[in-house]
């Protein structure tokens, strides 16, 4: 494990890496159609949505923990009684762990 | 002499700070150097205090009297006492000269604001107070620097007077005030059984029985709140999004400290604990795993990477928790080494973020950082610079995120191969934040036209590049920073018997 | 068997604490603070006290058993910084107020409408 603290071999083992993705790069098709079928991508399972904008494209991770999400939103309101509320659950939550364990 | 330099820096600051005010009178150009050069006077302290302790041994400075003892000339055990051993002296310099460059930052990103100079002032108290947790050697001065913490940054919050902000602050203020009264309650608990108050005394007396578990939980609960872990994690948020971007690095090295303190009471006077270890790794987990899950749905940049350095924070406590739990072991020692390099490397890549955010908010005025889009193609320096930035979060090999990340998982591996599969996990996650707010800013079709986008900021951009070159160099040669910096600061974390000297 | 006093300070405490809890008025809020401030300062200097000593001054000084003088000193400490954390907490009260007419955390007003100047919870 000594060996990946050596800066030498850390530039040497980069520049081939990338050597490697750009023989990869290299050796692709070339003539491929643009509009066809070819170049859709294949969803197996939830469809997602039309436009999927940038900010949704953890869309599937976000169905599946809906309800999580929704749990979560009510603990997390910004007033001082909630804030204050959260510091004694979590201090009883400690005294609990430490003092009567 | 050089114990002398401990209460010099914070005696500097604390005097620059209530005399800005003044030089503020004469011309912004006098105020800007005469704090320049406080700034640099103090880093000149740090690094010749370092030195000293490095070589010598920790420092003791007792504040009020000629004599560094425990006992005055009439026999009273209570003393305020100063200290600096190898870790805090690393930590006070490494964020003195964090703190510098972040000034020479907001020189010019916050010109044009009205009240700067309440600006500096709260920020110098703010540097102050962080200080002085790092050189507190007494459980009193513990509590004073907690509030000065607590007010300057209070002010800090509600510094642009928007309805957020102020409401943020307010918040921010009634549950830190009761933050610190529990603290004021432990340290309570703590005299009046044994009678003394400074770390030394109370280390050598110290049993474990019920009385000192009740206080250990208020101080800890207290420290905590402030270092923003799991149970208690729900102010940072809102916080971190109200504030001028180069406070939010004073703040999240306000947190660092805070741990810091938590971490050398534990390891020096309360000693090892199974249960209060288990507990500690069990809440490093969650907030790993509460920092990013909220951090994927929220939609303000500020509050991304405020639950990013939740996170982060995170990751420290599990390698040095982890590390208490393995205590007699090598492995023990190197997650310790790799909970404090975390320590650093965290307060270098988020500041490194949010300064590079502070520049794309400067210099398109947005209100909201979703506005924009598609910058990456007029600003392909600046993409380039937080793509750099998105590696070292993530922990990519030539960077300095790798190095420490690598020290934890393997160490902390033998303690419980499930623990590093959880913190691979943590990790993958934050490289799925991390992407999708670059591509959010940076790629697409640009949003809107880049006519009335003000030029980029020389001086703060070369600031962030200092920021990167740091990282690119600690993330090159790891072994050489960590045996200069980091071993004799775990070694005086762990050794108790050195301390109690 | 637990003397008057730690009831006394429990006591405080636990009011204080179910009034930030449970108040939505800043100003109550703040007063509940306070009350938890005085119930830890009630603490401190409880810790000090002596059988039968008095005041510890040394001239003039009726006998030497004295009162403990360090916890005096800290809770005048600590009596300070409680004073300046209500000072400004007092102020942004007042900013907030005079920035949208608000005195309220009501959980309603969190999701903005608009609140009067009188409004009752």
């Amino acid at each position: 494990m000594e060996i990946i603290w050596e800066p030498k071999i850390l530039l040497i083992s980069f520049i081939l890496l990338f050597a490697i993705a750009y023989f990869f790069y290299i050796s692709g098709e070339k003539k491929y159609q643009k509009g066809t079928s070819q170049v859709i991508a294949y969803f197996s399972g939830e469809e997602p949505p039309e436009v999927l904008k940038v900010k949704n494209v953890y869309w599937g991770f976000f169905k599946d923990f809906e309800k999580f999400y929704k749990f979560l939103a009510t603990t997390q309101k910004e007033n001082p009684n909630d804030y204050t509320f959260n510091f004694v659950l979590g201090f009883i939550v400690l005294f609990f762990l430490i003092c009567l364990i | 002499m050089a114990s002398n330099f401990i209460i010099l820096i914070i005696a500097f600051l604390f005097f620059g700070a209530f005399t800005i005010a003044l030089v503020h009178r004469f011309g912004a150009k006098f105020r800007n150097s005469y704090i320049l050069s406080i700034l640099a006077l103090i880093n000149i302290l740090a690094v010749l205090l370092y030195q000293e302790v490095v070589s010598k041994g920790s420092l003791i400075y007792t504040v009020g009297a000629k004599i560094p003892s425990l006992y005055s000339v009439q026999g009273f055990p209570v003393r305020i006492i100063l200290t600096a051993d190898a870790l805090s002296g690393f930590l006070v310099l490494l964020f003195v000269s964090i703190a510098s460059l972040v000034f020479l930052y907001s020189l010019q990103i916050l010109k044009e604001h009205l009240s700067l100079d309440k600006f500096y002032i709260l920020s110098f108290l703010l540097l102050a107070g962080i200080l002085g947790f790092l050189i507190t050697g007494d459980f009193f001065t513990l509590f004073v620097f907690y509030e000065i913490n607590t007010i300057a940054t209070a002010g800090l919050i509600a510094f642009f007077r928007n309805k957020e902000s102020l409401k943020s602050s307010f918040n921010y203020l009634v549950v830190f005030a009761i933050g610190s009264l529990f603290l004021l309650l432990g340290v309570g608990f703590l005299y009046g059984k044994y009678g003394a108050l400074n770390m030394v005394a109370l280390a050598n007396n110290l049993d474990f029985l019920l009385l000192d578990r009740i206080a250990l939980v208020f101080i800890a609960a207290a420290l905590l709140l402030k270092a923003g872990a799991f149970p208690f994690y729900f102010w940072k948020p809102q916080t971190y999004k109200a504030m001028p971007i180069s406070a939010i690095v004073l703040a999240l090295m306000s947190s660092l400290a805070a741990l810091y303190v938590l971490f050398k009471i534990v390891f020096n006077i309360f000693g090892y604990n199974i249960v209060l270890g288990w507990t500690l790794i069990l809440f490093s987990i969650l907030s790993i795993f509460v920092g990013v899950f909220f951090a994927l749905k929220e939609k303000s940049i500020k509050r991304i990477l405020a639950y990013l350095a939740i996170s982060e924070v995170g990751y420290v406590i599990l390698g040095i928790s982890a590390g208490m739990m393995m205590a007699n072991s090598e492995f023990g020692f190197m997650a310790i080494k790799g909970g404090l390099f975390h320590m650093v490397n965290d307060v270098l890549d988020i500041s490194f973020l949010f300064l590079l955010v502070g520049i794309i908010f400067y210099i398109s005025k947005a209100k909201n950082i979703f506005e924009i889009r598609g910058i990456g193609h007029k600003y392909p320096f600046l993409s380039g610079l937080f793509f750099f930035g998105v590696l070292a979060v993530a922990g990519m090999p030539p960077l300095n995120g790798f190095a420490s990340k690598i020290i934890i998982y393997e160490s902390i591996f033998h303690l419980s191969p499930a623990l590093t599969i959880l913190g691979i996990m943590g990790s993958i996650l934050t490289l799925a934040v991390l992407i999708k707010i670059f591509a959010m800013i940076f790629l697409g079709t640009p949003s809107e036209n880049f006519r009335n986008y003000k030029k980029i900021p020389k001086l703060a951009v070369s600031t962030i590049i200092i920021f990167a070159i740091i990282m690119l160099l600690i993330g090159f040669f790891p072994k050489e920073f960590t045996n200069s910096f980091i071993d004799k600061g775990a070694s005086s974390l762990i050794n108790r018997q050195d301390y109690i000297h | 068997m637990i003397s008057l006093i730690f009831l006394t300070t429990i006591f405080l405490i636990v009011i204080g604490i179910s009034g930030v809890l449970f108040q939505r008025n800043f100003i109550k809020i703040i007063i509940a603070i306070n009350i938890i401030g005085d119930g830890v300062n009630l603490f401190l200097i409880s810790l000090g006290y002596r059988e039968g000593g008095i005041a510890p001054i040394f001239t003039n000084a009726v006998s030497l058993n004295m009162v403990s003088p360090t916890p005096q000193a800290l809770i005048l400490t600590s009596i300070v910084i409680n004073l300046a954390i209500t000072a400004l907490l007092l102020s942004l009260s007042v900013l907030i107020h005079s920035s949208e007419n608000l005195v309220n955390s009501k959980k309603e007003q969190d999701e903005g409408k608009p609140a009067s100047h009188n409004s009752k919870n």
